[in-house]
């Protein structure tokens, strides 16, 4: 917000504004009454719920309340992702996706306030605030209630996928090129859009048709006005009263509002009655005005010894000071103290600088550009000669809190002079910095901004320390099965057909010896290092069929996902065998994503949007799990580099777990520039061990499998010398029970190895004629005389003839010893080729004829070629 | 072939009895024949002939697909067996049993693709879909956009079967070697297997192949996924450790077991004895026997046979108690004849396959003259499919002045050391010999020639594209047709044997053949 800092610029001068129509602009001094109740307001709209995520590009306008704000980090923070929908989504759909920007038709009306209207308090301090805007048909202003279009709401008029928010403030992010006209607004979801858990303490409820709820889960609040659709109505009423009469007017548009969510914890949540829950706030608000709020500050105790100071600090003449924090943010305070100071005290040019201290841990993070989070800037009149002191602190939390989406630090101005402006701390919001890949944090800080919330709304005699709001977002696995029950309303137009298969008449009686468990013995360690890896790195996985690589990932997955101390991820899996072309992952990514189906071009650019767009609020970070993906090698390797590309940018919050077979899969396979995109860390699953096999057979095989040990040891051992491979070794003692009659014993084993080790080819020459096996003894001696695999069929034949003359006449009524004629070699020979014994090239006169098969096994199998005379 | 040749004979008009519209043994006949001609042409017989071959693995395979359709497990295998040695049957036979004791029509869906016609994906996709489409919530009409998105629906449909509620699926993929080509992608594969391998739905994938290399040709992730369960069928295999095996008394027991005619016709035509015999059905019964498989102890038809040959009993009993007695009494004859039996031993020296064997049997020339079979039609028969030469028998056609010049190229090519000639070499080769030797007719150039292409039009002789020769081609414009090198595609053998039976043979022309260099 770079109007800050700078003096008010004359009224004139704001055509660098662009297209927004000007109205008016707000000077405005730092705290009153007013500010602490909307600020109550706003920080209880970060909690609000929201079930789609419409924000696609954020930017703060407070009105009257913000200071300082870092408007461009703030949209990508939020990420806060519900359901199948997306950030932006709308938006893509609505206008041209690759139109950077999009409509430009937002009309803001700012209203004059400050001077005019607040002529007691002293403009030190510029704002843009927005009390109303156009946006083609919808007008709406601060407090109005407004239809969002939904991600997964279609076009088309029907409100099915809307949601209702209020508009709690407007403002304009000259950061965000491409979607600058922000709001925040406050959630009211659908009863029916609940999660079960939400309903939990309050099952009995009948909800109305259009029965809002006002949602305090965190879901992200700024959302961009041009995602707005539609005036709406939405009446707050008493959790008694009957709103049949409303209802039966039948006005569009018009919803009822009981009840308010609140969410405990990840999956905890019950209903309050929403005017209550006003109420109390409204008394809460009032006790707590006449409270210091340095509630919040109280926690963290500064010791002297870590105080440092600002990098910069600039003193201006014009009674305005700004800190500058390493350039990254400019804080420009008005600072009425001082001014009193100099006035008073000094009528001289003021000498002492004011003390300003940074308090950070130590191992404080260093204030670089992204790094900055939490900071308190804590503003202190030290006494009456004293200058006042700035104290930016890096809380506590701030470790915790690194990673969260909007951070507020809190200047608290408390003079100790009774001081005629600033009465009440000045709240910083600061803008949200990101970091993707620690997603991990992101949930602590959540917490801590909770806490935070709480102490700094209630009066610490009231405050109930332990009372977390933990973020609940709605995670995958609920939405499936919420995919799954509001399909219908959702997919209207999708068309979409449940897959499933025809049911059977019978039931299937189940003996299986399988069980099915997820313990995956043998991989605790790559386990270990799945979870840790998950987290932060592109991870590639490479070895060996039935090593139990996909299956480490999914349980590694399933086990982040009920992880109480992580966020909510959204994991998308394809498969490249499960996809007929490599650029069908886009489309089934994104069909993952969002639930629609669209072509690869759309979903290759709507992923590209979504992954790559920096000011993109997407809500959660995503694990991307790519399976077999030497399958996705094109010859332009299109698909990889981009999936590659996506994970390297910071905004995408995208971690891919590639599997794939091949060690040398990036070495040879990928070309350098896919390679250099895939990363280093590689983790390897050697073929399991035999120990690691009997344990797996143990773990997997139900109480009705009777085996005993030895056979069970045969079998790991068998495997592992061939191959490792735990399919294998399973398909084996299904096998070999099978086979058993009572405990499967090693003579059941070794029939089931008999099975499955098939020496195909033996058979087939042992099976064969006497004339047969004499061609292909022919063959194979021709091959072995010559060293070449290939001969001709002269040549097999005088072979044959040699041998034909050491075995006698092939059969009794024989007229003379001979070979085959040339063309019954050449039936014979064809016969053969047909079970690929021999490979036969058709050649004028002569034909080639390559054996195909091993000579040895030949000879082997051809031993008991002779026919003795009868 | 064999069997249109077999047909003649028996055709009601050829062997002179009236073709009157309303006799019903006529008609049935027909019929009879008409499904057994095609029933046996495309190779695809409803039951095993010979069960004590296949027995084990039809047991093998019936487990397989009624542990898939009552206990919901999922399986894969390969039958791996020589063409003709009964996959299809075998898979078939188990079906059609198993048909009998389950309720397959509403607990199985049975999926059949080829993988010769079903060799691309989106081939054998749109054959799927067809054949699962009585998947449930699907619309009759629904058309899937993309190929993609229909593969998408089609796995998601196979994944929704998780609670074992929904059909079995049984997939059966004629030559699977068709799906794993090194070419394309076996994505097919590894999606079925998957399947199996993840307790999804109940599914069982059976490969039929002759490749017994096939596994080889599988992707390693689609190897592992396989169950590795191998049924070979391949003949004879028990007897590989028995000394005194000999399998031609193997073909003798099936050649008695498929030629007799069931004991239980002759009970019931005992009740109705006024029955006229038609001779003619001799063989329709016989073939029916062929294809089908009964037993013999209890002498009674499977109700398939019958229906698949649209006959019914009643139209069995038409045949007399002595003539069946006759006609068995020889068939047991027969069965300890040397002749036949040496025959059948040279056969079991060629071929072991059943098929050819049974295509063998018949051949017999059987009539109203000639009631029964005799050793010398199973002799021919045999013979002709052992020791026929299409090559002999396409030399002996040619004319005289065709076979001279076959007999020059011979010689040119044993000269040449198996380069290739041209016409005018021939043509030099041959005018020599015939001014050696005066009565030899003198011919015109043209006429030479016509006979050199005509050899050219039976591909005795075969253009060569040497490379030495190639840039002259290209270059020029096309070579005269006199000077295009050809190779001859018979071999020494078969001109020495056509030689040897060619009738009415000038001993001038044997003679230049025999002194092989003027």
């Amino acid at each position: 917000m770079g109007v800050l800092g700078q003096t008010l610029p004359p009224q004139g001068s704001r055509g660098n504004l662009g297209p927004w129509c000007l109205i008016s602009r707000l000077l405005f001094v730092g705290a009153n009454n007013r500010r602490r109740g909307s600020a109550g307001r706003i920080l209880g709209a970060r909690r609000a719920g929201m079930r789609t995520h419409n924000g696609m590009l954020s930017y703060v306008c407070a009105v009257c309340r913000l200071v300082c704000y870092r408007p461009s980090k703030r949209g990508t923070e939020d990420g806060v992702r519900d359901y199948g929908g997306w950030a932006g989504d709308t938006w893509y759909r609505r206008g041209a996706p690759s139109k950077a920007g999009g409509p430009r038709s937002v009309r803001v009306c700012r209203s004059l306030k400050g001077k005019g209207q607040r002529p007691g308090l002293a403009a030190n301090r510029l704002v843009d605030t927005v009390r109303q805007f156009q946006f083609k048909d919808l007008i709406a202003s601060v407090g109005d209630f407004v239809l969002v279009a939904n991600a997964d709401a279609d076009s088309s008029k029907s409100t099915a996928g809307w949601d209702v928010a209020q508009i709690l403030a407007l403002y304009e992010n000259l950061d965000n090129k491409r979607d600058p006209y922000r709001a925040k607004v406050r959630w009211y979801s659908r009863p029916c859009d609940l999660p079960a858990w939400c309903l939990f303490y309050s099952k009995n409820i009948a909800f109305y048709d259009h029965e809002v709820i006002e949602d305090h889960r965190p879901f992200d609040i700024d959302v961009s006005i041009e995602t707005f659709r539609i005036k709406c109505n939405v009446l707050k009423m008493y959790t008694d009263s009957n709103p049949k009469q409303i209802l039966d007017q039948n006005i569009n548009f018009q919803f009822i509002c009981r009840y308010s969510l609140k969410a405990i914890s990840k999956r905890k949540g019950h209903l309050e009655p929403v005017l209550e829950e006003e109420r109390q706030l409204q008394t809460l608000n009032i006790s707590n005005k006449r409270r210091s709020t340095l509630s919040p500050l109280s926690r963290f105790s500064t010791p002297e010894s870590l105080i440092k100071e600002v990098s910069k600090i600039s003193l201006s003449e014009e009674k305005n000071w700004s800190v500058i924090k390493n350039g990254s943010t400019k804080i420009l305070l008005k600072k009425a103290i001082l001014k009193d100071h100099n006035d008073k005290q000094s009528p001289k040019a003021q000498k002492s600088v004011p003390k300003i201290v940074i308090d950070s841990p130590k191992n404080g993070r260093k204030l670089t550009k992204t790094g900055i989070r939490n900071i308190l800037l804590e503003l202190k009149e030290n006494s009456e000669d004293e200058l006042p002191t700035l104290i930016i602190k890096h809380s506590e939390a701030e470790k915790e809190a690194l990673y969260e989406t909007s951070i507020h630090s809190n200047i608290e101005t408390t003079p100790r002079r009774s001081s005629r402006v600033l009465k009440n701390p000045v709240k910083y919001i600061e803008s949200p910095t990101k970091t993707p890949e620690k997603v991990v944090r992101k949930r602590n800080y959540n917490e801590n901004s909770d806490e935070e919330f709480t102490s700094a709304q209630t009066p610490r005699t009231l405050k109930t320390p332990k009372i977390m709001r933990t973020p609940r977002t709605p995670s995958s696995q609920t939405s499936v099965s919420r995919r799954v029950t509001g399909s219908a309303r959702k997919r209207l137009n999708t068309s979409l057909l449940t897959p499933t298969l025809q049911k059977r008449s019978h039931p299937v009686e189940d003996n299986g010896w399988i069980r099915d468990n997820n313990s995956l013995p043998g991989r605790e360690t790559q386990m270990d290092t799945i979870l840790y890896f998950i987290k932060t790195r592109l991870l590639e996985r490479t070895r060996v069929p039935g090593t139990g690589k996909t299956a480490t990932v999914c349980s590694a997955l399933e086990q982040l996902k009920i992880e109480p101390d992580l966020p909510e991820f959204q994991l998308v899996q394809i498969n490249g065998m499960k996809i007929l072309s490599p650029r069908q992952a886009y489309v089934e990514i994104y069909k993952q994503l969002t639930g629609k189906s669209v072509s690869w071009k759309q979903a290759c650019i709507l992923l590209e949007k979504l992954f790559t767009t920096k000011a993109n609020t997407r809500k959660l970070p995503t694990v991307l799990l790519v399976d077999e993906l030497d399958a996705l090698c094109t010859r332009k390797q299109d698909v990889l580099y981009d999936i590659m590309e996506w994970a390297r940018h910071d905004a995408a919050k995208l971690t891919v777990l590639a599997v794939a077979n091949a060690m040398d899969l990036p070495d040879t396979a990928l070309p350098a520039r896919v390679a250099s995109r895939v990363g280093l860390t590689r983790l390897t699953f050697q073929p399991y061990t035999h120990t690691e096999l009997k344990r797996i057979v143990t773990t997997k095989l139900t109480g009705a499998a009777n085996i005993n040990a030895d056979a069970l040891e045969l079998i790991a051992r068998k495997v592992a010398a061939v191959s490792g491979d735990a399919r294998r070794a399973l398909e084996l003692c299904t096998r070999t029970l099978e086979h058993a009659s009572g405990t499967a014993g090693l003579q059941d084993v070794s029939r089931a190895l008999a099975e499955a080790t098939c020496s195909a080819t033996v058979r087939a020459v042992k099976s064969k004629s006497p004339a047969e096996k004499l061609m292909l003894r022919a063959v194979a001696s021709e091959v072995d005389r010559t060293g070449s695999e290939e001969t001709t069929l002269s040549r097999v034949l005088s072979a044959a003839a040699a041998i034909v003359a050491l075995d006698g006449r092939p059969y009794r009524v024989a007229t003379h010893v001979r070979a085959p004629t040339s063309s019954q070699a050449l039936v014979i020979c064809q016969r053969l080729a047909v079970s690929r014994l021999l490979l036969i090239k058709p050649r004028p006169g002569d034909p080639r004829i390559i054996l195909n098969v091993s000579s040895d096994d030949v000879h082997y199998a051809t031993k008991q070629i002779n026919i003795k005379d009868i | 072939m064999s069997i249109l040749h077999t047909l003649a004979p028996v055709r009601v008009g050829s062997v002179g009895l009236k073709p009157t519209k309303n006799s019903p043994e006529s008609e049935a006949s027909d019929r009879l024949l008409y499904s057994q001609a095609t029933s046996l042409a495309t190779g695809r017989t409803t039951y095993i002939a010979s069960p004590s071959a296949a027995g084990r693995h039809v047991q093998n395979v019936y487990d397989l697909i009624k542990k898939t359709v009552t206990h919901g497990e999922s399986h894969s295998a390969l039958i791996i067996g020589d063409r003709g040695s009964g996959k299809s049957t075998l898979i078939n036979s188990v079906l059609h049993q198993l048909n009998g004791e389950l309720d397959m029509e509403n607990d199985t869906l049975v999926v059949k693709l080829s993988g010769v016609v079903h060799h691309e994906d989106s081939v054998a996709l749109k054959s799927i879909t067809a054949q699962v489409m009585q998947l449930e919530n699907v619309v009759g009409d629904r058309v899937f956009g993309t190929l993609a998105e229909n593969f998408s629906f089609l796995l998601s449909c196979l994944q929704t079967g998780s609670d074992k509620s929904c059909k079995s699926l049984i997939f059966i993929l004629d030559e699977f070697d068709g799906f794993c080509h090194p070419g394309i992608s076996q994505s097919l594969l590894y999606n079925l297997f998957d399947v199996t391998h993840s307790k999804k739905a109940p599914m069982c994938v059976i490969g039929v192949t002759c490749r017994p290399d096939v596994i080889e040709l599988l992707e390693k992730r689609v190897k592992s996924r396989f169950s590795h369960m191998h049924i070979f069928l391949y003949p004879n295999e028990e007897n590989y450790t028995d000394p005194n095996y000999k399998p031609y008394i193997i073909f003798r027991d099936i050649f008695v077991e498929l030629l007799t005619l069931p004991e239980t016709i002759k009970k019931e035509l005992a009740r109705s004895p006024k029955k006229k015999i038609k001779i003619k059905n001799i063989e329709a019964i016989e073939k029916m026997n062929i294809g089908g498989d009964y037993n013999p102890r209890n002498g009674l038809l499977p109700e398939e046979v019958l229906i698949k040959c649209r006959i019914t009993m009643s139209d069995l009993e038409m045949f007399d108690s002595k003539f069946i007695k006759n006609w068995n009494a020889n068939i047991l004859s027969l069965a300890q004849n040397h002749n036949v039996l040496d025959a059948l031993e040279k056969l079991c020296y060629y071929t072991t396959n059943e098929q050819i064997y049974r295509d063998i049997l018949i051949v017999s020339k059987v009539s109203t003259n000639k009631p029964n079979i005799d050793i010398t039609d199973i002799c021919n028969a045999i013979d002709k499919v052992v020791a026929y030469d299409n090559g002999v028998q396409q030399l002996k056609s040619l004319s005289i002045l065709e076979l001279s010049l076959v007999i020059a190229m011979k010689h040119g090519v044993e000269i040449f050391n198996g380069d290739p000639m041209n016409f005018e070499m021939v043509l030099q080769r041959y005018t020599t010999f015939a001014n050696a030797n005066s009565s030899a007719q003198k011919v015109p150039k043209a006429v030479v020639l016509k006979a050199f292409e005509h050899l050219q039009a039976l591909k005795i002789i075969v253009p060569v594209k040497n490379s030495d020769f190639i840039q002259s081609e290209s270059a020029g414009s096309k070579m005269q047709k006199e000077y295009q090198l050809y190779a001859l595609d018979v071999s020494p053998d078969t001109l020495e044997e056509a030689m040897k039976s060619f009738k009415s043979l000038p001993t001038e022309i044997s003679h230049w053949y025999s002194n092989s260099i003027v």
